[in-house]
């Protein structure tokens, strides 16, 4: 109990009862958080005396019932091979179990699976479970955008002590949404490793509030934007107006930063960082003067977004990923190890931090999280150039590799991505899983199967789908929530089938948008989608 | 009764020997007696025996065959032996020692001529562990058992390119978290873990000074041949503390 500011309250009734040699024991708990004013221990101990009351068989009944009207907005199907359906479905029963309906979702790293790194919350809540929760459970996305709202004050604080304007997110934020990410941890030889991330690794501004759109983008949810979430876009998009360098010639830089990448830690003009910072920036803009608000500061971010590098190299074709990469070392992992790899384990830092090889995802980070703003035709240049050197050290890497690798039509090497992501926990991949699952890595699985596999994307009013299936499967259907309304979609080769309960607009293969009317209709594709 | 032998010799790693397992004893709640094969020199072991108190028993004929039967003895549950003569070199033991650790199937402590000669009660373990149960169950059926005083146990466990943790993703942390499942899952929950890289010899020495370890424990399948028990080999020829050899499988004394 932390008197200071939040508490999590667990009542508790334990039951034994001997008959014979067998002894059974029954719990029951009631949990929940609440500030220490509101604290009301009779209805805590009302709600644990209630369950003693229903009886194990009634309980039982209405925990597979919540659990029955969870599953019947995210059922998974993957016709063709048990196994990855089994892997899909534990992900998703672990996204469904992390968050609740209601009041603020901290959702940690590892969820309430385990205690791994104290239940902090990192980028992987905002990026990586939200955009899921938001399409199968969208009141627990909620829920965890309200969380970052509750410490919208915090962040500004957090700005306003670095000089900045606006709002700063943590990199790992807890309790009272300052920054608790550790500043260093002693290693094996007693010396103290710095941890550079709490300090660098700025991207999560942007993330936030990128989450709270694909909230939106979800759910159609409008009253989010316009009320408590639109401080938290209009503060983040803030930060980075006071955050980016105008050179000489006009152009804005984002120096000294952290990319998704970790073996490389202080960087300049990180692509990612800047594309999401850009993102934020005209998001921002969008939202204020759609408000009424400062037309002129609007105005400023739109043009310091004009203006920021985005590490485009032209004549290549590809990103750098971040000013100075292309001089770098040129290694690719196969040249050392067999990914995945923790190869700064391998290679040491110093020789990691001077070569070509990165951690995780990190311009194909970005492909995955703004496609639309993405150069034209850069998806695929950029995947052959930055995957052969990935090793995939982060969890967070696989499945953001499946989804693009299937947007690239190559299912095939898309689906090796996904079992990695899909059996790390099951399999024990990391050594760690006794620390937790790991939900971000569920969460990329999910989305794996919707933006890559089944190629979802909501934009605005309508829908798009672009099925691409690996050979191992003859069908893949998702069930989830499309603007409140619960929808299906399956694909199986040649074919994709809508099942909805109201009309809904449609993109299939980015052809005409085409009206669908309940119960929905069936489109013809090419193959498989490749 | 329970009995840690100690093999003394005439020269002056004897101190050592004698000392080590007065050590190992203490640690255990065993009781220390002396074993000397004559071979013209008793009065050197038998003073230092009468001094320290421990019984000693001088017998005559070819050393390891005397060593070995008096090993087998049921209430002796451990040995104590000196390592070699000199420091220098890289030979791991002495050959009669090195027989006799090939053959003994129980515990059996080695010490280098570079320990001291004081006594000073084992406090912290060394633990190198590959990760496989034939390496970590002599450790927990064998020796944790045996042990009667507070003892800090440390698992080492040194990757090589092809175990290296595929994924990391907070890679200080992550080790620790993985370091401690690793040791639960060989059944050394409350050992603290150092996860390493590269030569596993380096790696023991490293850690051995870093936390002023008293003893280092290691399994082996007993066999010291060309090729065979390279860490072992290379920690003997090392290690400047007793280094305990866990049996991993029990042999016959005379095999």
């Amino acid at each position: 109990l932390d008197p200071s500011n939040e508490a999590s309250v667990v009542v508790a009734a334990v039951d034994t009862h001997h008959a014979g040699s067998d002894i059974r024991v029954a719990e029951r708990l009631a949990t929940w958080s609440t500030a220490p004013a509101d604290l009301g221990w009779e209805e805590a101990f009302e709600r644990v005396a209630s369950a003693r009351r229903k009886g194990f068989d009634r309980l039982l009944a209405e925990h597979r019932e919540a659990w029955a009207e969870r599953w019947a907005d995210a059922e998974v199907t993957i016709e063709g091979h048990a196994d990855d359906q089994l892997m899909a479905r534990l992900a998703v029963f672990h996204l469904l179990a992390a968050a609740p309906d209601f009041g603020d979702a901290a959702v940690g790293a590892r969820g309430l699976s385990g205690p791994a790194y104290g239940g902090h919350v990192f980028w992987d809540a905002d990026v990586f479970v939200l955009p899921a929760l938001a399409a199968i459970r969208p009141r627990a996305a909620r829920a965890m955008l309200e969380y970052r709202v509750r410490r919208l004050p915090a962040a500004r604080a957090a700005a306003t002590a670095l000089g900045r304007r606006g709002a700063r997110f943590p990199w790992e934020s807890a309790a009272d949404g300052s920054d608790v990410t550790p500043h260093g941890v002693l290693d094996g030889r007693g010396r103290l490793t710095p941890i550079r991330t709490g300090q660098y690794e700025e991207h999560i501004v942007a993330d936030v509030a990128w989450a709270a759109f694909q909230y939106v983008a979800w759910t159609a949810d409008a009253t989010f934007l316009s009320g408590e979430g639109r401080d938290l876009v209009l503060d983040t998009a803030r930060y980075w107006a006071s955050r980016a360098r105008h050179d000489a010639d006009g152009r804005a830089h984002i120096d000294g930063v952290m990319g998704p990448d970790e073996y490389h830690e202080i960087v300049n003009d990180n692509a990612f960082t800047n594309g999401m910072a850009r993102w934020n920036l005209r998001a921002g803009a969008a939202l204020l003067e759609s408000g009424g608000g400062d037309s002129g500061e609007a105005a400023t971010w739109i043009r310091l977004a004009d203006t920021i590098v985005d590490g485009f190299d032209a004549e290549l074709g590809i990103y750098e990923q971040f000013d100075g990469y292309w001089d770098l070392e040129p290694l690719a992992v196969a040249d050392v190890a067999e990914a995945p790899v923790a190869i700064d384990m391998l290679l040491g830092h110093d020789r990691v931090a001077g070569s070509q090889l990165i951690k995780q995802a990190d311009v194909l980070m970005l492909h995955h999280l703004l496609p639309d703003d993405m150069r034209p035709n850069s998806l695929r240049p950029d995947v052959s150039f930055y995957e052969p050197r990935t090793a995939h050290g982060s969890s967070l890497s696989p499945p953001i590799h499946a989804s693009l690798l299937a947007r690239c039509r190559q299912p095939d090497r898309a689906l090796v991505f996904f079992r990695l992501a899909a059996r790390l926990d099951l399999e024990d991949v990391t050594g760690t899983t006794a620390g937790g699952v790991h939900l971000a890595t569920m969460g990329g699985v999910w989305q794996a199967l919707a933006y890559g596999f089944l190629g979802l994307r909501p934009r605005g009013e309508v829908l798009d789908i672009d099925p691409c299936l690996p050979r191992a499967w003859k069908a893949l259907a998702l069930r989830f929530r499309f603007h409140g309304q619960p929808i299906t979609i399956r694909a199986e080769p040649g074919s994709v089938t809508v099942t909805c309960e109201v009309p809904l607009h449609l993109r299939v293969q980015g052809a005409d948008v085409q009206h669908c009317e309940p119960p929905g209709t069936t489109v013809k594709i090419e193959g498989r989608g490749t | 009764m329970r009995t840690v032998l100690a093999a003394l010799d005439a020269d002056a790693a004897a101190h050592r020997v004698l000392a080590t397992a007065l050590d190992v004893g203490q640690m255990i709640g065993a009781d220390v007696e002396c074993i000397h094969v004559d071979e013209g020199a008793a009065a050197v072991p038998r003073s230092l025996a009468t001094e320290a108190g421990v019984p000693i028993g001088v017998v005559s004929g070819p050393v390891e065959p005397a060593i070995l039967a008096a090993v087998k003895s049921p209430h002796v549950i451990a040995a104590v032996a000196g390592a070699r003569a000199v420091s220098s070199g890289r030979r791991p033991a002495g050959r009669t020692a090195l027989h006799i650790l090939e053959r003994v199937d129980k515990p059996v402590v080695a010490v280098p001529p570079d320990a001291g000669r004081r006594r000073q009660p084992i406090r912290r373990l060394l633990l190198p562990l590959e990760g496989s149960d034939a390496s970590s169950l002599p450790v927990v059926e064998t020796l944790a058992p045996l042990i009667v005083t507070d003892v800090d146990m440390i698992v080492l466990h040194v990757f090589t390119p092809a175990t290296v943790p595929r994924i990391l993703d907070r890679p200080v942390r992550d080790l620790r978290l993985w370091g401690e499942e690793f040791a639960a899952r060989y059944g050394l929950h409350e050992a603290r873990v150092h996860c390493g890289m590269g030569e596993v010899g380096d790696e023991v020495a490293r850690v051995a000074a870093h936390e002023s370890v008293d003893m280092v424990v290691l399994s082996w399948s007993q066999n010291a041949s060309a090729g065979r028990a390279r860490v072992v080999r290379d920690v003997l020829s090392r290690s400047v503390i007793p280094v305990l050899l866990l049996p991993v499988m029990p042999v016959a004394a005379s095999s």
